[in-house]
């Protein structure tokens, strides 16, 4: 990888290891797997970045289709083929527990974990652009790029999502709300 | 788009988020050479998984083989010829009146020599 890349890709990987926390539901551990085989993808030259969008938008995105890569797989692992394969072959070593410690969900901080759970009840979209712009700082039309939709689309599912946030923050917990 | 006033209270929650989570966030030189490790481990694991289920589907395909040529399955009749059939039916119709009679002029001549005279 070329010197000049990898110094920006280091710039952007706090953030790219957030993006990816968001797309794995917020697991750790599939979150690293993702990042990891992001950046293995990059090595391998199956990720080359295009002149077309910013450095930060087109690795998003392969960061997001990386993501729904390993979910299909995690699915087809989960499935009755899959477990059945899983033990002829050993495909992978089941007994590896990857579930986050419940010491690792109290350091969240409460608000930090209200919001997560509140984002969680919005669709898979208005998350997604909600999480772009106001957590990765990007534009509608950035956001709408990584995520592969038209900017109207984006905005629609900006809008309706932003409601929808601060109607159930407010349902939810009015007291932390009002703060 | 970001600079809405009424989203500051979205922004801050969203600083939050992002502050813990970054806490958390992988070494990047260390991601980076779990990543080296992993691909050159993938091409090995890769190329065992590939030539076990190989080796699967042509054990299949034998064995379905094998079971085919010790127990064939039995050919479908067939539709029976103008040969075949005719005298089965003249054996079923026999002495039906008026039956070929409809079948009008130079229908015999269609008929082997040795049934034209079970009609007339």
């Amino acid at each position: 990888m070329k010197d000049e890349l990898a110094t920006q890709l280091e710039t952007l990987h706090a953030d790219a290891y957030g993006w990816a926390l968001h797309c794995c539901g917020h697991d750790p551990s599939r979150a690293e797997d993702v990042l990891q085989n992001a950046y293995l993808k990059l090595l391998q030259g199956r990720a080359i970045p295009s002149g077309g969008s910013s450095l930060k938008t087109w690795w998003f995105g392969v960061i997001r289709f990386t993501a729904k890569e390993e979910s299909r797989r995690q699915r087809f692992r989960d499935s009755l083929p899959g477990r059945m394969l899983n033990r002829w072959v050993a495909l992978e070593d089941l007994s590896n527990d990857r579930r986050p410690s419940p010491a690792r969900w109290l350091e969240l901080d409460e608000r930090a974990r209200l919001l997560r759970e509140t984002l969680a009840k919005l669709s898979r979209r208005q998350a997604e652009v909600l999480h772009l712009v106001f957590y990765q700082d990007l534009t509608l039309s950035e956001a709408a790029a990584v995520m592969t939709i038209s900017i109207g689309s984006a905005r629609q599912h900006y809008e309706r999502g932003k409601t929808r946030l601060r109607r159930l923050l407010e349902t939810l917990h009015p007291a932390e709300h009002h703060e | 788009m970001n600079d809405d006033p009424s989203d500051a209270d979205l922004k801050e929650r969203f600083a939050i988020l992002r502050e813990q989570e970054s806490i958390h966030a992988p070494n990047f030189p260390r991601t980076l050479a779990r990543a080296h490790a992993a691909g050159k481990k993938s091409s090995t694991d890769g190329l065992w998984r590939r030539r076990s289920l190989a080796a699967a589907f042509i054990a299949v395909v034998a064995l379905l083989g094998l079971i085919h040529w010790i127990n064939p399955a039995p050919e479908p009749p067939g539709p029976l010829g103008w040969n075949e059939a005719l005298p089965i039916f003249l054996e079923t119709h026999h002495g039906e009146s008026g039956l070929f009679t409809s079948l009008g002029a130079g229908t015999d001549s269609l008929l082997p020599a040795h049934l034209r005279f079970k009609l007339f």
